[in-house]
């Protein structure tokens, strides 16, 4: 337990802090010590006028990215729910993705869209369209970007999907199905609900996880200085991570450097709390935590053997 | 007896970390003895130098080959040599500074060797140099001049090497469309660049981009490539000086310029050959595979690059029927465009006369061949070390050396420390994107961008 303790201390809880501390100076990592600044970074913090673009960048990739992953997981773990030949292999396909690098998912995602040659464009053009410039066009950048993270992060939802699909009681399915439900009804009706605090473990992580957005932005629009040209084209793609990167280590403006970058960090991490707070307040209203055993249900998994 | 045992082992315990705190002191007072202030007098302290180097592994087996020869004459001087993005990334020295870890010798890029300078990362060498014998006239004047600060007038570092934009052509290619070479010493327009890019540019039918039947959608052979397309400075930044213009003016590369005329007219040349001639690497070509990778395997037939282009051929497609020319000459006249890769030595460091010692060496002895580079220093530049290389195009005096003393030559320093800031999201790379993506010309993405986006970054830096 201990070494458990000491790792949660020194790796988390005393950066954390730090970097409470941090947001209240000056330091661009290179003067020996910080300077404390009391409460300009917060004050800038709140008069920046790029942090509701880049807020807005990082609600549009949620917006595409969030729902698209709760959906087609949804979908793959209904495909492959159901024991068939060679569903091993299927889900351990729809997996994979998630155990790549992102940088290397990206990299490999921004041949994918090249207008010119990338088999999205091909597919694309087979139903008669023009291909838009995926990573070069403002109003399809990011949506291209969250596409990616969708396919990458499917395998891990699909995982859960399972688990969850797995607990729901065989009896209230026949039950419904005696009561006169069909398959959409039964699925809407009984599957939802009971899978519902999978459904919200998923939303919570996702959106978390979404609100940290870097790696894909910086692997799919950058051209080759790394982060200090990412986030185009016209700003369209550059997250509040991002920027928070920018302002640490690229920009020598007076408010910059790690103490406004910390300011940045801990505004996310209260928004995020606040998102997941909200989330929490609304699950009452729709996640149902209904213990299958109570009423005597028996488990599909159970009835399989 | 377990109270001795105890006893005993506490003690051995106290005495190991006495031992170890020792071990410490020792080290540290040994360093010590290599610390000082002042400036080198030959006779080093024996000292192991840390020395972090970046570049693919050519470059630094490069690096590692010239310093083998200071190896054998400073044997009490040993290189411990480490891999790490401090200098091409100043993000990345600022973690090792703030970790105190910061390397005794690394090499900066021009483009933040200002930064690190400001900083106070890199140690100030002029007293090294006006010790050593050395003199600011040994190393090509306009490469010295860049890294002498405009503020203090201090030298912090010494040059590598430098690269310069040049015109690398497909011979076979020109002489299958009956043109002439370009002169090797620029003695060309950008207007006979644009005819040349257009009459080089062939469809699937042969058609050139000149002909009435010509087809855009099914080119097979382009004329032209600019990194402009990427977009980075290198490539555009040659173009806009030699129209009379550019991104930054002013000698401290403050003032912005980049609604000038001659910056406008610059940006519009290199988005007619894209986009009206069709005759240009478009980014979504270079999206697809890099323009200068298209060159080397011969489906451009032109491009602007550095010597780097040299190196390129010899290790992907060594048959290529090339030359190399200097830029053409715009409105305002030839320009081009000089990044210097510098040796700089940490001021954190505890050996600086042993650092200064293998950087002077590198920057001097050893120069030649370090990354690809030109050698800054003359004599080096001049010999077979480089320009009478084996291997090397004809014309590369002329190309590559020459150029280094033109008046609108410049390199990209950044004296203010302002260039991430007005090259980012933030300042001038939007309207770049949307000049070079045809969603504007660049009379309109330009119009007013000084007083809207850049004015404000350059104000806020200061």
């Amino acid at each position: 337990m201990l070494p458990q303790v000491i790792g949660l201390l020194a790796f988390t809880a005393v950066p954390l802090v730090a970097s409470l501390g941090y947001s209240f100076t000056n330091w661009d990592l290179v003067a020996p010590s910080p300077t404390f600044v009391g409460l300009d970074n917060w004050q800038h913090l709140l008069g920046d006028d790029r942090i509701p673009a880049v807020l807005w960048n990082t609600v549009r990739f949620i917006l595409v990215g969030t729902s698209t992953l709760l959906v087609f997981s949804l979908v793959a773990a209904l495909l492959t729910f159901t024991p068939r030949r060679f569903v091993g292999v299927y889900r351990a396909a729809l997996f994979l993705p998630y155990v790549l690098s992102q940088i290397a998912v990206g990299v490999v995602w921004r041949w994918m869209f090249n207008s010119q040659s990338g088999p999205i464009s091909g597919i694309w053009e087979l139903f008669g369209g023009t291909s838009p410039d995926w990573l070069l066009d403002p109003a399809t950048a990011m949506p291209s970007i969250a596409m990616v993270t969708t396919w990458q992060t499917i395998g891990y939802g699909m995982t859960l999907y399972v688990a969850a699909l797995q607990g729901v009681p065989v009896s209230l399915l026949e039950a419904a199905t005696i009561d006169g439900a069909n398959r959409w009804q039964r699925f809407r009706n009984v599957t939802v609900p009971m899978i519902s605090p999978t459904v919200f473990f998923l939303t919570v992580t996702s959106l978390i996880g979404a609100f940290q957005l870097f790696d894909p932005v910086v692997a799919m629009t950058s051209a080759s200085a790394g982060p200090a040209t990412a986030g185009g084209p016209s700003n369209s793609t550059r997250t509040i991570v991002l920027y928070m990167y920018n302002q640490m280590f690229n920009y020598n403006e007076q408010v910059s450097g790690l103490g406004y970058a910390a300011a940045i960090a801990w505004m996310l991490a209260l928004l995020i709390f606040l998102v997941t707070a909200v989330q929490f307040l609304v699950s009452g209203r729709w996640v149902h935590y209904e213990d299958p055993t109570a009423s005597g249900g028996r488990r599909r998994r159970r009835a399989r053997r | 007896m377990g109270l001795r045992k105890k006893a005993f082992g506490i003690t051995a315990a106290a005495a190991c970390l006495a031992l170890l705190v020792a071990g410490c002191t020792g080290d540290s007072s040994t360093e010590d003895e290599g610390d000082d202030d002042g400036a080198a007098t030959g006779d080093v302290e024996p000292a192991t130098v840390r020395v972090m180097l970046w570049g693919n592994d050519a470059d630094i087996s490069s690096i590692k080959d010239a310093a083998a020869g200071f190896s054998t004459a400073r044997p009490e001087i040993t290189i411990e040599w480490e891999s790490g993005d401090c200098g091409v990334d100043y993000a990345a020295c600022k973690t090792l500074v703030a970790g105190g870890n910061t390397p005794d010798v690394f090499v900066m890029g021009s483009w933040n060797y200002f930064e690190a300078a400001r900083d106070g990362v890199t140690a100030d060498l002029t007293p090294y140099l006006e010790e050593s014998g050395t003199t600011t006239d040994d190393f090509t004047p306009a490469i010295i001049d860049a890294l002498t600060s405009p503020s203090d007038g201090k030298l912090y570092g010494l040059p590598m090497g430098y690269n310069i934009q040049s015109l690398f052509y497909n011979k076979d290619m020109f002489d299958a469309a009956g043109l002439d070479y370009p002169p090797a010493d620029g003695s060309y327009t950008y207007d006979d660049l644009r005819e040349w890019a257009a009459k080089l540019t062939l469809d699937g039918s042969g058609n050139d981009a000149t002909a009435a039947g010509f087809d855009p959608n099914a080119i097979q052979q382009y004329g032209y490539f600019n990194f402009a397309a990427a977009p980075i400075e290198p490539g555009y930044a040659p173009v806009l000086a030699a129209f009379g213009g550019g991104i930054l003016g002013g000698d401290a590369r403050n003032e912005c310029t980049a609604d000038s005329e001659g910056t406008i007219e610059g940006f519009q040349w290199l988005q007619d050959l894209m986009w009206t001639d069709h005759s240009a690497i478009t980014p979504q070509l270079q999206q697809e595979e890099p323009g200068y990778a298209r060159w080397v395997r011969g489906q451009v037939a032109m491009q602007q690059g550095s010597h780097e282009q040299v190196l390129a051929v010899q290790q992907q497609n060594p048959e290529l029927n090339y030359g190399i020319a200097a830029l053409p000459e715009g409105p305002a006249g030839n320009a081009t465009l000089a990044q210097i890769h510098v040796w700089v030595m940490s001021e954190a460091s505890e050996h600086k006369d042993a650092a200064w010692e293998f950087l002077h060496y590198m920057a001097t002895e050893g120069a030649g061949k370090q990354m690809g580079l030109i050698p800054a220093y003359q004599d080096v530049a001049q010999g077979p070390a480089f320009a009478q290389a084996e291997g090397e195009p004809e014309g590369l005096v002329e190309a590559q050396i020459d150029p280094a003393g033109w008046d609108l030559t410049f390199t990209n320093v950044d004296p203010s420390v302002v260039w991430s800031a007005v090259s980012s999201q933030d300042g001038i790379a939007p309207a770049i994107e949307d000049i070079i993506m045809n969603r504007a010309t660049a009379a309109e993405a330009l119009d007013g961008i000084c007083a809207s986006r850049i004015d404000a970054l350059l104000d806020a830096a200061k």
